[in-house]
């Protein structure tokens, strides 16, 4: 533990009885109460009977990784406590249902705290169904850490007021009698493991006066920047950890004017994508490995037309299907260089839900005004953890056509002239959607001349391909500068820099503010586009640095291998963990600490 | 906002002047010419008209014919097909290509469009060879077709493409004889008038790769299915039966009718307005994020 703050509470039972969604209402109930949180859920890639787990820690400031040793643990089934009890701190408590488990606790640590409650049985006394043991044993473990009962009552009031005031009142009821159960028969304190009767010192406390703060993921502020964004259409076909994108939006369909189309597969979802993009509406698709490799062809054809397109990739670990519902970065060079032939594409390394949000709303002015694919590149880790976010800043964003030519402007066209892919100095040719008077072009994925015809000669391919190629250059100017593509946190004179990117971030930032109090100055370079990459920036920040450290989430370094290819500079230090799970702060900081030494 | 309607005066409007590649005496020229006069018949807007094609030989058809055309990846045109009607469903799409392109590599897509019952018309150019790539054997091929690639002759049987279509839902069935462009115009004007997915499987000798299913070979064989008063092509069973009549003789015409909703019709989202027409200047997602506090 590299902090006293936070607090880590766990709860784990079998896949289908509602773990997420209980780690997920935990965690609103504490940023209710003005408490940060950030929460982590694995699992397996099973519907039931697998083992579910989702990790919550809080804290009064700020918190932004999966860390550490548990402090509470609510297990809702045996193999909770057996796979997870060693993780448990020396005076963590363990919530379970005594008269539903059997346990032998006289192994674990001394100090550890014994929380029986029969769930089951308060359930059933008070006539609710089975699922709702779950409430009762969410109530039970904020009495542990006397948490004021009123934020529980305003969460399950929001979370079930569609569903009527009864329900509201029976959820309410349930969480106060597991809350109630705790209160009346530990007041004097709570069993250990080794014999003894000691209260539990970690205490759970709102923070008056905070802004209201809310609690997302990276994959729903993905989608709620691309409705933002305007977001029309959407393809996709169901893979984790992409699907909760998928099913963000297809909830909100109606209401925003979205069809979100479930495909027969990737290849479809992708050509869907293109499809009705070339008709003008803002489209996109997503995807993990996997299906994005299906993908592949058609990221070409995107460019090639010239047609814009947003695609979401979230990594998860590979080869094949590898590891289905844990994460990694190990497609970046994949994402970077898919498809064959040679094209300008926009790749943006989201770190943070924010990150997320504002770069999905900006790869959709991007890829509209240039014509051109532009990519999000997430993980597991970072779409599906939720942490506690700023209300995001959308008031000022602006849609940008870029060159579009309206119905109006059209109708001026002399019939015959229009050419669809003129070559221009910026490299942008001014876009005409089909359906306008005037206008006609036939699109080709062949090379072909600026009014759309087939020409495979050397002179018209030269041209196109450069024209092509220029967007890149005058995107580079007018619409993302380097600046905008990497960030230094902290100090610029530093004794350590790390590099990162992605969900790497919040750990790395963690870690990087705890060795700061130490005496010792680390400051984070966070690279936050992969293409284009801001060479010139990170050139002149690692050519100063005393040393430098990057973290990756991969076995091959593979952003080192980037930056090496663009700045010539190699990064000899390397933290790398590719098996499955995030990098926590702790491991990053010790690696700090051994730099340093 | 609508365009006013724009009139073709003659069928020459609908040339482009692109240089064709295809060998003189294809069966891509029948069935271009029966498109492009059904076209004119029915007095399609070019400019609300979208051809999507594959690719092979027959998918360069967006380059000659004067309305949006969008030649796409081989085996995709469905989908490119597909997010276009439902982005813009007012622009009539017509899809075409190739035996390989459609039954082979693209055959899951020619399925789940049957079944999705979009407002498409699909058009395929089958000569049961692999032409661009000169001479291989496809999935219409017949058992036993020695080829480049199979010069012990092809072992698997051909598929029925009509009564894949049938199965999976398609809501027009038609097949037609590059060789009778009459006969061809007019199911194409039946297909693109049809709301739904229509399928057209149009016999196309390629007089360079398939010297064996040649204009004379199905000259031979063809009939017209209007020419039996006791077919009904309501009825799905005999429809089936239909489909998968191949060999001494070969039903062309209208197979199989049927009514169903299209899918554009059951989206919601687009009841009043197509997609491309809504307005997204300013999209207030407030009451979204009210969700996550």
């Amino acid at each position: 533990m590299i902090q006293n703050g936070p607090i880590n509470w766990l709860t784990g039972g079998e896949a289908g009885y509602g773990i997420t969604t209980m780690g997920s209402m935990f965690a609103r109930m504490c940023a209710r109460a003005g408490l940060h949180i950030h929460g982590y859920a694995e699992y397996p890639s099973l519907i039931r009977g697998g083992h579910n787990t989702a990790f919550v820690r809080v804290g009064p400031s700020p918190v932004l990784s999966h860390e550490g040793k548990v402090d509470v643990m609510l297990a809702l089934n045996k193999e909770t406590i057996e796979k997870h009890v060693l993780e448990m701190d020396k005076d963590g408590a363990v919530i379970y249902d005594n008269e539903a488990i059997d346990f032998d606790f006289s192994a674990v640590g001394k100090n550890v705290r014994i929380v029986a409650v029969p769930l089951a049985r308060i359930t059933k006394e008070l006539g609710a169904e089975r699922v709702m043991r779950n409430t009762v044993a969410l109530g039970a473990s904020f009495a542990v850490l006397d948490f004021d009962f009123d934020f529980i009552g305003s969460v399950l009031e929001r979370t079930f007021l569609r569903k009527g005031a009864e329900v509201v009142e029976h959820n309410i009821r349930m969480a106060k009698a597991g809350y109630d159960y705790v209160k009346e028969n530990f007041a004097n304190g709570f069993p250990t493991c080794g014999g003894d009767v000691l209260p539990f010192e970690k205490k759970l406390s709102g923070v008056a006066n905070q802004p209201s703060r809310m609690v997302i993921s990276g994959n729903e502020a993905i989608a709620i920047g691309a409705i933002r964004a305007g977001l029309k259409f959407m393809s996709a076909y169901p893979m984790t950890p992409v699907t909760s994108i998928m099913q963000v939006i297809a909830g909100q369909g109606t209401k925003y004017g979205i069809v979100m189309k479930q495909t027969e597969d990737e290849i479809s979802a992708i050509n869907m994508a293109i499809g009705a993009s070339h008709m003008g509406v803002r489209a996109m698709t997503a995807s993990s490995g996997g299906g994005f490799a299906l993908m592949t062809e058609a990221l070409g054809m995107s460019a090639m037309t010239e047609t814009p397109l947003v695609l979401v990739m979230g990594t998860r670990p590979g080869p094949s299907t590898g590891m289905p519902t844990w994460t990694e970065q190990s497609d970046l060079r994949f994402v970077m260089h898919a498809s064959h032939g040679e094209f300008a594409r926009v790749l943006f390394l989201p770190g943070d839900p924010k990150e997320c949000f504002e770069m999905t709303f900006k790869a959709f002015n991007l890829a509209e005004k240039y014509q051109m694919p532009c990519l999000i590149l997430t993980d597991k880790y970072l779409g599906e953890s939720v942490s506690t976010v700023e209300p995001f800043d959308h008031k000022n964003l602006k849609i940008d056509h870029g060159e579009s030519i309206s119905m109006d402007d059209a109708l001026k066209i002399p019939e015959g002239t229009y050419k669809r892919f003129k070559l221009t100095e910026s490299g942008v040719s001014p876009r005409a959607l089909p359906g306008y008077p005037n206008c006609i072009y036939t699109t080709a994925t062949d090379e072909h001349r600026e009014d759309g015809d087939l020409d495979e000669s050397s002179e018209n391919r030269i041209k196109m391909m450069d024209k092509r190629a220029r967007k890149m250059a005058t995107l580079k100017t007018e619409s993302l500068p380097e600046s905008e593509c990497f960030a230094l946190h902290g100090d610029v004179d530093a004794d350590l820099t790390i590099v990162g990117w992605g969900s790497t971030k919040g750990p790395i930032l963690e870690a990087v503010s705890n060795v700061n109090t130490d005496g010792k100055k680390v400051n984070f370079l966070q690279i936050k586009c992969a293409l284009p990459f801001p060479e010139k920036g990170v050139t002149e920040i690692l050519k100063n640095v005393k040393k430098v450290l990057i973290v990756e989430n991969n076995s091959e370094a593979q952003m080192a291998g980037v930056i090496r290819e663009y700045t010539g500079i190699l990064i000899e230090n390397r933290l790398l963990r590719y098996d499955g799970r995030p990098i926590p702060a702790s491991q990053i900081f010790d690696k700090i600490k051994e730099i340093l030494s | 906002m609508i365009k006013s309607l724009k009139i073709l005066e003659k069928l020459s409007d609908l040339d482009t002047g692109s240089k064709c590649n295809w060998c003189p005496g294809c069966g891509d020229f029948g069935i271009l010419v029966a498109l492009k006069q059904a076209l004119f018949e029915l007095q399609l807007d070019p400019e609300m008209t979208m051809v999507v094609s594959g690719i092979g030989c027959g998918s360069q058809t967006p380059h000659l014919i004067k309305t949006y055309g969008f030649h796409s990846l081989h085996g995709r045109s469905l989908p490119v097909a597909s997010g276009m009607k439902l982005a813009n469903h007012r622009m009539k799409v017509i899809v075409i290509g190739g035996d390989g392109d459609g039954y082979g590599i693209g055959l899951s897509h020619f399925l789940n469009s049957a079944r999705r019952n979009l407002d498409l018309t699909y058009i395929v150019q089958n000569n049961q060879v692999y032409s661009l790539t000169k001479g291989q054997t496809s999935p219409t091929s017949e058992s036993g077709f020695k080829s480049k690639t199979t010069p012990e002759g092809a072992i698997e049987v051909p598929v029925f493409p009509l009564s894949l279509a049938i199965n999976s839902g398609a809501t027009f069935v038609a097949r037609g004889f590059a060789g009778d462009v009459v006969h061809l115009k007019e199911i194409l004007k039946k297909a693109i008038t049809h709301k739904g997915f229509a399928h057209v499987d149009v016999l196309q000798p390629c007089i360079t790769f398939n010297k064996i299913n040649t204009y004379q070979w199905y000259k031979e064989r063809v009939y017209k299915l209007e020419d039996d008063p006791s077919y009904h092509p309501e009825y799905k069973a005999s429809a089936i039966q239909k489909a998968e009549e191949w060999g001494e003789k070969i039903p062309t015409g209208v197979y199989y009718t049927a009514e169903r909703p299209t899918y554009e019709e059951m989206v919601p989202q687009i009841a009043d307005v197509p997609l491309v027409d809504q307005e997204i200047s300013f999209v207030d997602i407030d009451p979204l994020l009210k969700n996550y506090f």
